[in-house]
C-alpha cells in the first residue's frame, strides 16, 4: 500500500518534470486531449473548425464565459463542459470581478494533481514526509457559503479555497487544523467580526497543536499573524515552529510577501504555489524564487506585445498576460501578468492592469539591463 | 491511506472508514453543511481579504489629508508672512516630500520590509531636495538631484538582481 502510494507521487513528479524537459511535447499531448473534450461541447462546435485547432477558438476571460456558464448552471452542461459539475465555486473578487464557476470531476484531478506537487516536491527533496508529521494551519474561506439551483439540483457552494480543501484527499491526510468542516460550521462571512472569528477560532484549535507548516492566500497569512500579535501579541513564530509555509494566490509572492511571511512565521522557506480558482497553474520546484508550469496538464498561452506566443518559448525578461486551456475553459485569459525568468521558471508581477504594465514598463526601463 | 472525510488511516481495500463511516469508494464529493442561517447573507462592512489594500487605502486617505491640511498651513505660514512669497512653492514641496517620508517609515513600521517603503523614501526625497533647493535658493539642487536618483538605480539594481536571480 505504501509503495502504490510512493509511486503514485514519483508519478505525479515526474510527469511535471518530463513536461519541463520537453516543454512543446508535453503541451502537444495536453492540447490534443483538452481538444478531444472540447469538440464534445457546445462552445467547441461553435469555434472548432475541421481542422480541431485551439487557435480556433477565441481569448475569453470570464466575462465573454458567463453567460455559458449560465447555461450551465441552467442544467446544460454540454453548452461548455463534457460533464456535470460536481459542485460549484465562488471567488472573492478582490483580484477582478467576483466568479462563480463550475467544478468538474477533471477540473478537480488536474487541481489535486498539480496542487500537490509543491508539497510533495517540497518533502521529497527535504528528508520524505516526516518533515510534514504534523499539523497544517488551515487559513481558507468557507466552502458552504451560499445554495445555488444547478442543473434543477440545490447545491450548497462557498469559496474555492476552502472547497478544494474539503474535496482534496491529500489535505485531509495532511491533518488540517481547523478541518475545513469545522470552518464551515463557523458560519462566517467576510464581515470584520467574522474574520476575526474566524482567525480567533483557527487560533484557538491550533495553538496547542505540533503544526509544521501553513498553507493558504499570502494575504491571509499575514493578516491572520497580525490579528495574533493584535489580540494575544503573539506572532506565530512564537507559537510554533514551521518547517515550510505554503502560499498562494497572489502576485510577487517571493518578492513582497516572502521576507514578511518569514519575519511573522519564522525561518522557514516559502514555497509559492501558482493556483487560481480555475487551476492549479504552477509550483516552486528549488530555491529560486520563482514558479514552474505545469506543462502536462494544462495549455499555456502568452498574449504579449509582440503577439501570442508559447509560455515556454518565453525568453527571459519577455512577459504578458497568461491564456490558459484548462478541463473546462478553453483559452481563458486568467488576468494575471507573467515574467520569463528563464530555463521555464516565471514570476507573476501583478493583474493585467494599465498601472501594473506602465508600473512594469518603468521598473524594466531602469532595471532591465541589470536584470 | 487516509479517509478523505476524517483523515483517519485506512486500508485500500476498506469500503467505510471505520472512524466516520464516510464511504470511501464513492466520489471524493463529500455532503458540505448547508448554513442554518438566511443563505443569501448580506455582508456588510466586509473585510477585504487583503486587508493590508485597506490599510493602504486609510493611509492614502489620510496622505491626502495631511496635503490638505499642510497647504491650508503654507498659505496661512504665508499670509501671516512667516516666509516670502516666491518660496511658497519650495515650502510646499519640502512639506510634501516630508509626509511621503512618513508615509514610508509606517509602510515599513508595519511590514517590517523595507521594499514596502521605498518608493515613498525615495519620492519623499526628491521632493525634499528640490523644495529646499528653491527655499535656500540653492541653485545647483537639480544635478545633485540627478546623480541621487542616478546613485539609487545602480545600489538598488544590484540588490534587484538578487532578487532576480538567473537558473
Amino acid at each position: 500500500m505504501l509503495a502504490e502510494a510512493m509511486r503514485r507521487i514519483t508519478d505525479n513528479l515526474d510527469a511535471w518534470r518530463k513536461g519541463l524537459d520537453a516543454p512543446a511535447e508535453a503541451q502537444d499531448v495536453i492540447m490534443e486531449s483538452l481538444i478531444e473534450d472540447y469538440v464534445k461541447t457546445d462552445y467547441g462546435k461553435t469555434h472548432l473548425s475541421s481542422s480541431h485547432s485551439i487557435n480556433d477558438f477565441p481569448l475569453a476571460g470570464y466575462a465573454d464565459l458567463k453567460p455559458v456558464i449560465e447555461k450551465v448552471q441552467g442544467g446544460e452542461y454540454q453548452a461548455l463542459l463534457v460533464e456535470e459539475p460536481i459542485t460549484w465555486v465562488m471567488t472573492r473578487g478582490t483580484t477582478g470581478v467576483s466568479k462563480v464557476i463550475p467544478v468538474t470531476q477533471r477540473h478537480m484531478d488536474h487541481l489535486i494533481n498539480g496542487g500537490s506537487r509543491a508539497i510533495l516536491n517540497h518533502a521529497m527533496s527535504h528528508g520524505g514526509f516526516e518533515m510534514l508529521m504534523g499539523g497544517v494551519l488551515n487559513l481558507q474561506f468557507p466552502s458552504n457559503m451560499k445554495v445555488m439551483m444547478s442543473g434543477g439540483k440545490e447545491m450548497v457552494y462557498g469559496f474555492s479555497s476552502g472547497t478544494y480543501a474539503r474535496l482534496n484527499p491529500m489535505m485531509a491526510g495532511l491533518s488540517l487544523v481547523p478541518r475545513q468542516e469545522e470552518i464551515d460550521a463557523l458560519e462566517t462571512g467576510l464581515s470584520v467580526e467574522d474574520w476575526e472569528k474566524r482567525y480567533e477560532f483557527i487560533y484557538q484549535r491550533a495553538k496547542d497543536e505540533n503544526i509544521v507548516t501553513v498553507m493558504g492566500v499570502a494575504p491571509v497569512q499575514t493578516g491572520f499573524a497580525r490579528y495574533l500579535k493584535k489580540r494575544h501579541d503573539v506572532y506565530p513564530r512564537d507559537i510554533w515552529k514551521l518547517k515550510v509555509i505554503f502560499s498562494t494566490s497572489v502576485a510577487k509572492i517571493q518578492t513582497k510577501y516572502g521576507s514578511w511571511l518569514k519575519r511573522l512565521y519564522g525561518e522557514a522557506p516559502v514555497v509559492e504555489m501558482y493556483t487560481a480558482t480555475e487551476g492549479a497553474f504552477g509550483q516552486q520546484m528549488d530555491n529560486l524564487p520563482y514558479w514552474m508550469p505545469n506543462y502536462d496538464l494544462y495549455y499555456y498561452e502568452v498574449k504579449t506585445g509582440q503577439g501570442l506566443k508559447m509560455l515556454h518559448e518565453l525568453r527571459r525578461g519577455e512577459w504578458g498576460s497568461v491564456v490558459v486551456s484548462t478541463p473546462m475553459f478553453p483559452r481563458y485569459m486568467i488576468g494575471d501578468l507573467v515574467e520569463a525568468m528563464g530555463k521555464n521558471y516565471f514570476r507573476v508581477f501583478g493583474r493585467d492592469k494599465p498601472l501594473t504594465v506602465l508600473e512594469h514598463r518603468v521598473y524594466r526601463l531602469l532595471f532591465g539591463w541589470f536584470l | 491511506m487516509y479517509c478523505p472525510s476524517c483523515g483517519n488511516e485506512v486500508s485500500e481495500d476498506d469500503e467505510f472508514c471505520s472512524k466516520c463511516r464516510t464511504n470511501l469508494k464513492g466520489s471524493y464529493i463529500r455532503p458540505v453543511r448547508r448554513r442554518n442561517e438566511k443563505d443569501e447573507k448580506d455582508e456588510k462592512n466586509e473585510k477585504d481579504e487583503k486587508n493590508e489594500k485597506q490599510e493602504d487605502e486609510q493611509a492614502g486617505a489620510i496622505t491626502g489629508g495631511l496635503v490638505v491640511i499642510w497647504l491650508g498651513v503654507a498659505l496661512w505660514l504665508e499670509n501671516a508672512n512667516y516666509f516670502h512669497g516666491d518660496d511658497f512653492g519650495g515650502f510646499f514641496l519640502m512639506g510634501i516630500g516630508v509626509i511621503l517620508i512618513l508615509r514610508g517609515l509606517w509602510a515599513y513600521s508595519k511590514s517590517g520590509v523595507f521594499d514596502h517603503a521605498f518608493g515613498f523614501l525615495i519620492g519623499g526625497a526628491v521632493l525634499s531636495v528640490i523644495g529646499g533647493g528653491i527655499v535656500f535658493n540653492f541653485d545647483e539642487w537639480w544635478p545633485l538631484l540627478l546623480i541621487g536618483i542616478g546613485l539609487v538605480i545602480v545600489i538598488r539594481a544590484f540588490t534587484e538582481r538578487n532578487k532576480n536571480p538567473w537558473p
